[in-house]
């Protein structure tokens, strides 16, 4: 089976740069603040695959870099260095054959697509559910429409095939379909954060991106969060990529793990590898700290 | 001499009726140049808003002055002016423009939207359907269509670059989730040449399918929002609707104008004052008028 992504050498810079920033920050300087320009390496030489239905996990403290590496590939910020390919079996029949790059089993660089093309994509192959509900539903409108939303930017026009399909995503993520057209902003946080979940399926993504789904929550809706995406991760065959501070959450939905420190990658494997025997001394760090 | 030429007239062919205190067409021919130049792209590109320096004019903005600078910019002396307002020729804001193009161009004024070559319009298309050598100036408040569903400028124009309007349509599905129709009655977005989401003004619902596949040049000028833009001949324009909700127009069967008899044109409600009942009016007064006239009967 081939990757249904490849991502290599991706970084992130927010300043002006200069040509010591690289030296100077990462995991052993302990810091991604550049010292002489002040610019922040929010990551750097990011490198990895992402197999169908596979589930990676993404594990570091906060400013490690793990959500700014989910913003660019959901393409939400531009990407200073690096690229992002996609398997040409995930095109097919969307219409999206001419993502360049010079033919083979992988498109060209999606990073470099224009803002009209990576609106396509992400409204055609990717689904994403925030930490805060706020990021990803828009609170005035009913958590129907907020469904819909992502269906009408993949081009349905059909109200009622539409809301057929939002009832069965809240169906399945256990929100009442009864509250379909009530706004979000009336619900509990468990509640909004399976509407976003819902959201993030709508179009049948091959890609969800999971950014600290379950912070915030209590332990027992945790728990539910976690089994729903579990079992729905299962049945839609979807490739995840979940990011989370939480080793518990990794442990429970991820088989391979990467774990971040300072922007970089500083330790990737198998999950219960690194759990049980982690190598770098951050990773021991972060095990040994885990309750 | 085609419009294209159009060049400002000497002293010596000027009409006597022309007010010898401005330029022919009362703006200076850099102006009258610079908004032909937007009104070419905006033919060029249907339906995207071009902006231009909008000049100061001797009526407020926002009282038609968009319209009024194409007006100008357009008219020759041969020309014939029709100007209406809600369908009415006879308004003062109506009659005022026409009075001044009149005097600052020279040029014969009508209220037959047949004899007219150039039309100058708030908020309807006439009812006869127009030809091929004419034009109709539509005057425009608020040229952003997705402003309803997007304050920021810098937004809206980066969502018409992408054409990215989703938010145009998760408002129509709003509206029909909470209603059970779509709700707006006037400026109806519509999408142009199969790629801008354009706002006609606002026009009612029952004239925006005269603009699609017509024989007539559609200008639109927005003076206020400083916006040029154009639906020329022969071009698709579509109503946002959905499938199972297709766009419809205003219902008046069962009404007639209580003037002409008209059952088939836009009409105005008019509730008497004192016996409380409801009459209608063809809202086209040059229609009605002809009508009335034993024109059509």
């Amino acid at each position: 089976m081939e990757p249904l992504i490849r991502v290599r050498g991706l970084g992130k810079q927010f300043g002006p740069g200069c040509p010591r920033c690289l030296a100077l920050t990462g995991p052993e300087a302990d810091t991604n603040l550049c010292p002489a320009c002040g610019t922040v390496v929010a990551c750097h030489g990011i490198h990895f695959d992402l197999y169908p239905g596979e589930a990676l996990g993404v594990v570091g403290e906060s400013g490690s870099g793990k959500s700014t590496l989910v913003r660019l590939l959901h393409f939400e910020w531009p990407a200073s260095c690096g690229t992002m390919e996609i398997h040409r079996s995930a095109l097919a029949g969307l219409g999206l054959d001419d993502a360049g790059g010079e033919g083979g089993a992988y498109s060209g660089n999606l990073l470099a697509c224009n803002d009209f093309r990576k609106r396509q994509l992400r409204h055609l192959l990717m689904g994403i559910v925030y930490q805060n509900p706020h990021l990803g539903l828009r609170m005035g409108i009913s958590a129907g429409g907020n469904i819909a939303e992502r269906l009408l930017g993949a081009g349905w026009r059909n109200i009622a095939r539409m809301r057929a399909r939002a009832a069965e995503l809240l169906d399945k993520t256990e929100v009442p379909v009864s509250r379909m057209d009530e706004p979000p902003a009336n619900f509990s946080g468990g509640m909004q954060q399976r509407v976003q979940i819902a959201k993030a399926l709508s179009n049948n993504p091959l890609l969800l991106f999971l950014d600290e789904v379950t912070t915030g929550l209590d332990l027992s809706v945790q728990a539910r969060v976690l089994d729903l995406i579990r079992n729905l991760s299962h049945e839609f065959k979807l490739a995840l990529l979940v990011v989370s501070h939480d080793l518990g959450v990794i442990n429970l939905l991820c088989q391979r793990t990467m774990v971040m420190k300072a922007g970089r990658v500083v330790e990737s494997g198998l999950t219960d590898q690194i759990l049980q025997d982690p190598q770098h001394r951050y990773s021991q760090l972060l095990v040994a700290s885990q309750l | 001499m085609s419009r294209a030429e159009q060049t400002a007239p000497t002293p010596e062919q000027n009409s006597p009726a022309i007010d010898p205190g401005y330029p022919f067409a009362f703006m200076d021919e850099g102006a009258k140049r610079e908004i032909r130049r937007a009104l070419l792209k905006a033919v060029a590109i249907p339906g995207y808003q071009v902006p231009y320096g909008s000049r100061e004019m001797p009526i407020a903005r926002g009282w038609g002055t968009g319209g009024l600078q194409i007006t100008l910019a357009l008219i020759l002396p041969e020309d014939v002016l029709k100007v209406i307002d809600q369908g009415c020729d006879g308004s003062v804001n109506a009659v005022n423009i026409k009075k001044f193009v009149a005097k600052v161009a020279g040029v014969t004024v009508t209220t037959d939207t047949r004899e007219a070559t150039l039309i100058q319009t708030r908020h309807r298309i006439p009812e006869e359907r127009m030809t091929s050598n004419q034009i109709l100036v539509l005057q425009v408040p608020y040229p952003e269509a997705l402003r309803e569903v997007e304050p920021s400028e810098n937004e809206t124009r980066r969502m018409h670059a992408e054409a990215d309007y989703t938010r145009m349509w998760l408002h129509l599905y709003e509206d029909i989730v909470r209603y059970g129709e779509i709700t707006i009655s006037y400026r109806y977005p519509v999408t142009v040449a199969g790629r801008y989401i354009t706002d006609p003004s606002p026009i009612p619902r029952w004239d925006v399918p005269k603009l699609h596949m017509a024989d007539t040049l559609f200008l639109f000028g927005a003076g206020r929002e400083k916006r040029i833009y154009a639906i020329p001949p022969h071009t698709e324009v579509i109503p946002l609707e959905f499938e199972d909700h297709p766009f419809r127009t205003e219902d008046f069967t069962g009404k007639r104008c209580a003037r002409c008899g008209s059952d088939h044109s836009f009409l105005d409600e008019v509730i008497d004052d004192h016996s409380g009942a409801r009459r209608y009016f063809c809202s086209d007064t040059g229609y009605c008028d002809k009508r009335r006239a034993g024109w059509n009967r």
